[in-house]
């Protein structure tokens, strides 16, 4: 190794892009994530259980783990369906609706979030006609799920589509040729390759469900033990000064993106085992 | 791609619209709606309301701060990864992406470990005089990590795909190497380029989360445009909300087509 | 301008890619690196250019050390394999970068570098071509396009990656032509990489045969395809017969057959016993199975015209697969049908050791 290091290298930069590079992830990126351990590893670990397993913050994993659960299930039923829409089939307006599945990433959250709340308010467009059947989104555990749900709608789709769209016709027409069943090309044929896809899309937007933060306290109602989730109990711990409760609740959600983000890498090597087959 | 032909066809593209209709395109129609709907004179007061001022001037600051120095650092990153092999290349690529799936409450608190009074550097910030926390440098700080990966996530596909060859060729004609890079690497990568910073542009001044938690929320002076729509919204005034938001869904409106814009010019 | 290859070694992680090579290459040849995919050409032709650095070793320009130079300060022209045209320039700007680029002291006027670019496309036959970009141009243009930009800084040496790869078999053929003769016209010596026997044998003066990062052979063309030195450069030339067979005094027993000496070549350091036989496809003729100059008789499984030539494939005794290469007219008064038992006479066979390579 040391061999190659002293080597010259061909095109120049090495040392001032490698050094750039290095020494902003340590002070932006790295950094501010030892400080946080540190904050946290300096409770001990009974303070830490304490503040983790407390009433209040198991209240908020329920709250947000279903909620992300269930705006996942959306996500991956509503994304398959786009991507399958926007990769297969040729309609007026279909470019326009491939740039509108990015909104999601270009809008604030806060303003997903206002706007969100005040179309299913009581009052609103959404909110009027569904109150009278009884569905009570706005301040409910149903308005955590669609402002989740909003907020990661483009990850299944853009994970899925460009997998979809490599798919050479010829397999199809292999698989039809053979007598297959267009439902028996989706199952034998097409499923198996976008799964690795679906599969990291679906983990992607389940992870970003879970720190979601800005879309949500607009239309969670914020009612402790009922609508609340983990960001927002860590905002109202750092507005009472709780600053150990604060460092404990947040270390969860690294961890669990952390945990979510090793996922998305396993299922990915997964995925590329299939791809240097073709 | 085909036209559709059957009637499950048209069924599919009917619910995909739907559905889109539904949570994409209603949500967006619907900003501008309520921002206008006591008419251009109330609109325009909202908008040059002086806290509204400020926060759309320091949001348009933070951006002009953050977006040159995330594309400076996507450049060099990209450019590491993608033209040499070192070691612990994968774990550099992997730790860019981490602010990516990292929390935006999450990544203010760990700012407010890092420069918080109680933080790492506190003590030593508290002795010296200087205050970041709760600061327009907070803000830029909180922003730069949160938008850290995407200039170099659109640069660094693009760039392991295009290969080195093009340098070389440069390098042995006899160009330098700041002559190779502005002639020849970055015409390669401008639309790429020019895209990630559109993205960074858009998030830096969108981020709500992060901002909300280490800029201690005083109006008119460290509040961006995001928080500045939560104060009005969290004060009824749900109209000049919506005014201040539609300044940030237009925004976003212009990142969707750039990033049209430039699909349309790669043909795909 | 010559080039001196002194022990050359390089090592991608534990692949040696280069191992301790020394060659000499003489002003104003045009030499062919020839070897399968793996051999090491490349990376020899990059050390070379500066684009990759020996490990060890040391590589002399003229007699002068160059091997710690960048291929900025080499003024080598390096043609690509891909040409690595800037697609984002027209042809004029493709071909003037390397002037462009020059220290303002070096760098010649803009009406000089204009009328320097146009001559080089004039020569390379793209002048009409030059407001296009490259992405407009055939693979055969493109590449003349890469030559000129490479002749533009007026290098001391010219090398090229697989100069024919990507292009088809017509375009090549015109392309060799074309490089042979500008080689001529510009004498400036020309280092070319290629896995083509045919295209190294038919371009260069000289061709260095590569196998496994070391040198196999090196030779005018004629003297590398009359004479392979090693059996790896019988497998490499193709259409050669591998037989197995046993050395006796300075001749060979094949099956029951004793061959000798004056139809063997047996190379230095074979010993007596076991050994191995290549005999190259143009060396069999066809003979009745009785004839008594049949060393072996085969069975025909196929066979191919070619122009003047009959390729034919038969099986042996033991299963193996034997080429024949001979002239259309030798057959005529032999009447060959498939499964036909034939009679085949070596006219020369090479020995090797057994198990070499």
């Amino acid at each position: 190794m040391t061999r190659i290091d002293r080597r010259r290298r061909v095109l120049p930069g090495f040392g001032l892009s490698l050094g750039v590079a290095l020494t902003y992830v340590a002070i932006i990126i790295i950094l501010p994530l030892i400080a946080m351990g540190i904050q946290t590893t300096s409770l001990g670990w009974d303070a830490f259980w304490r503040i983790i397993t407390s009433d209040r913050a198991v209240a908020t994993y329920r709250v947000t783990l279903s909620a992300a659960g269930l705006a996942t299930l959306f996500n991956a039923g509503f994304g398959l369906l786009m991507a399958w829409v926007l990769v297969r089939y040729r309609f007026p307006g279909r470019r326009l609706l491939d740039a509108l599945v990015d909104l999601p990433f270009a809008l604030p959250t806060a303003v997903a979030g206002i706007t969100l709340v005040t179309l299913f308010g009581p009052n609103g467009w959404y909110g009027s006609l569904l109150e009278p059947l009884g569905i009570k989104v706005a301040y409910a555990p149903l308005g955590i799920a669609v402002a989740m749900a909003f907020t990661s709608i483009p990850f299944v789709i853009r994970t899925v589509q460009p997998v979809l769209e490599d798919i050479a016709p010829d397999i199809e027409e292999a698989a039809r040729s053979l007598g297959a069943r267009p439902w028996q090309i989706f199952g034998y044929v097409i499923w198996p390759l976008i799964l690795p896809a679906f599969l990291a899309g679906s983990t992607l937007a389940f992870a970003r469900s879970l720190g979601e933060f800005g879309a949500v306290i607009f239309i969670a109602g914020n009612l402790p033990f009922q609508t609340e989730v983990t960001s927002l109990l860590i905002y109202i711990r750092l507005d009472e000064f709780d600053y150990p409760a604060a460092a404990a609740l947040a270390s969860v959600l690294l961890v669990a993106a952390f945990v979510l983000l090793l996922v998305t890498n396993s299922i990915q090597i997964w995925a590329m085992r299939h791809a240097r087959t073709d | 791609m085909h036209a559709p032909t059957e009637p499950r066809h048209y069924l599919l593209i009917g619910l995909a619209m739907a559905v889109s209709a539904i949570f994409l395109v209603v949500p967006l129609v619907s900003i501008f709606a309520v921002a206008f709907s006591r008419g251009w004179e109330v609109y325009l007061g909202n908008i040059i309301e002086p806290a509204t001022l400020h926060a759309i001037w320091l949001t348009v600051l933070a951006a002009l701060v953050c977006v040159p120095i995330n594309t400076v650092f996507g450049i060099a990153v990209a450019w590491a990864v993608s033209r040499y092999d070192f070691r612990g290349r994968r774990l550099l690529i992997s730790v860019i992406e981490v602010p990516f799936s990292v929390s935006p409450i999450v990544a203010g608190v760990t700012y407010l470990f890092l420069y918080g009074t109680q933080g790492l550097f506190g003590p030593a910030l508290q002795a010296a005089g200087i205050q970041i926390m709760f600061t327009v440098w907070a803000i830029f700080l909180v922003s730069l990590f949160v938008t850290a990966p995407f200039v170099a996530r659109e640069l660094i596909p693009l760039m392991q795909a295009q290969g080195s060859e093009d340098e070389e060729a440069a390098i042995s004609l006899g160009a330098s190497g700041w002559q190779t890079f502005r002639l020849v690497t970055l015409p390669n990568i401008r639309w790429a380029l020019l895209y990630g910073a559109v993205l960074t542009n858009a998030r830096v001044m969108g981020e709500f989360g992060a901002v909300s938690v280490v800029s201690g929320n005083i109006r008119g002076q460290t509040n961006t445009l995001p928080l500045q729509v939560e104060l009005l919204f969290n004060d009824f005034n749900t109209v000049g909300a919506f005014a201040a938001a539609s300044t940030l869904a237009f925004i976003a409106l212009v990142t969707l087509i750039v990033k049209y814009a430039l699909e349309l010019r790669e043909g795909t | 301008m010559s080039i001196r290859i002194e022990n050359v070694t390089r090592v991608f992680g534990d692949f040696p890619a280069v191992r301790n090579l020394t060659l000499e290459i003489e002003a104003g040849e045009l030499l062919a690196l020839l070897g399968p995919s793996g051999s090491g050409k490349t990376t020899l032709l990059r050390m070379i250019a500066g684009l990759d650095f020996p490990d060890s070793g040391r590589i002399l320009l003229d007699g002068e050390d160059a091997t710690g130079l960048g291929a900025g300060e080499r003024r080598i022209g390096f043609v690509f394999q891909h040409y690595a045209l800037f697609r984002h320039m027209t042809v004029r700007d493709n071909v003037d970068f390397g002037l462009r680029v020059m220290p303002r002291a070096a760098r010649p006027s803009r009406a000089e570098r204009q009328a320097w670019v146009m001559e080089l496309l004039e020569r390379v036959g793209l002048a009409h071509l030059a407001g296009r970009f490259p992405a407009q141009l055939s693979g055969g243009q493109r590449q003349r396009v890469a030559l000129a930009r490479a002749l533009a800084i007026r290098p001391r040496v010219l090398l090229l990656d697989e100069p024919f790869g990507a292009l088809d078999a017509a375009v090549r053929k015109d392309l060799r032509r074309w490089l042979r003769n500008l080689h001529v016209e510009v004498p400036v010596t020309t280092v070319f990489v290629t896995h083509d026997q045919e295209e190294a044998l038919d371009v260069a003066n000289r061709v260095v045969v590569m196998n496994a990062g070391r040198i196999e052979q090196v030779g005018e063309p004629r003297e590398v395809d009359a004479a392979p030195a090693s059996p790896f450069m019988y497998r490499f030339l193709g259409h050669a017969n591998r037989l197995s067979v046993e050395v006796v005094g300075d001749g060979v027993r094949l099956g029951n057959r004793l061959i000798d000496a004056a139809r063997v070549d047996i190379a230095p350091g074979v010993p007596e016993g076991p050994a191995e036989a290549y005999v190259r496809a143009h060396e069999v003729v066809l003979v009745p199975p009785s004839d008594p100059r049949a060393d072996m008789t085969a069975r025909l499984v196929h066979s191919m015209a070619r122009g003047g030539l009959l390729r034919l494939e038969f099986v042996g005794a033991d299963g193996e697969l034997f080429e024949a290469e001979i002239p259309r007219e030798d057959c005529e008064d032999l009447a060959l049908a498939r499964d036909e038992i034939v009679g085949l006479h070596l006219r020369r066979m090479h020995i090797f050791p057994k198990g070499h390579g």
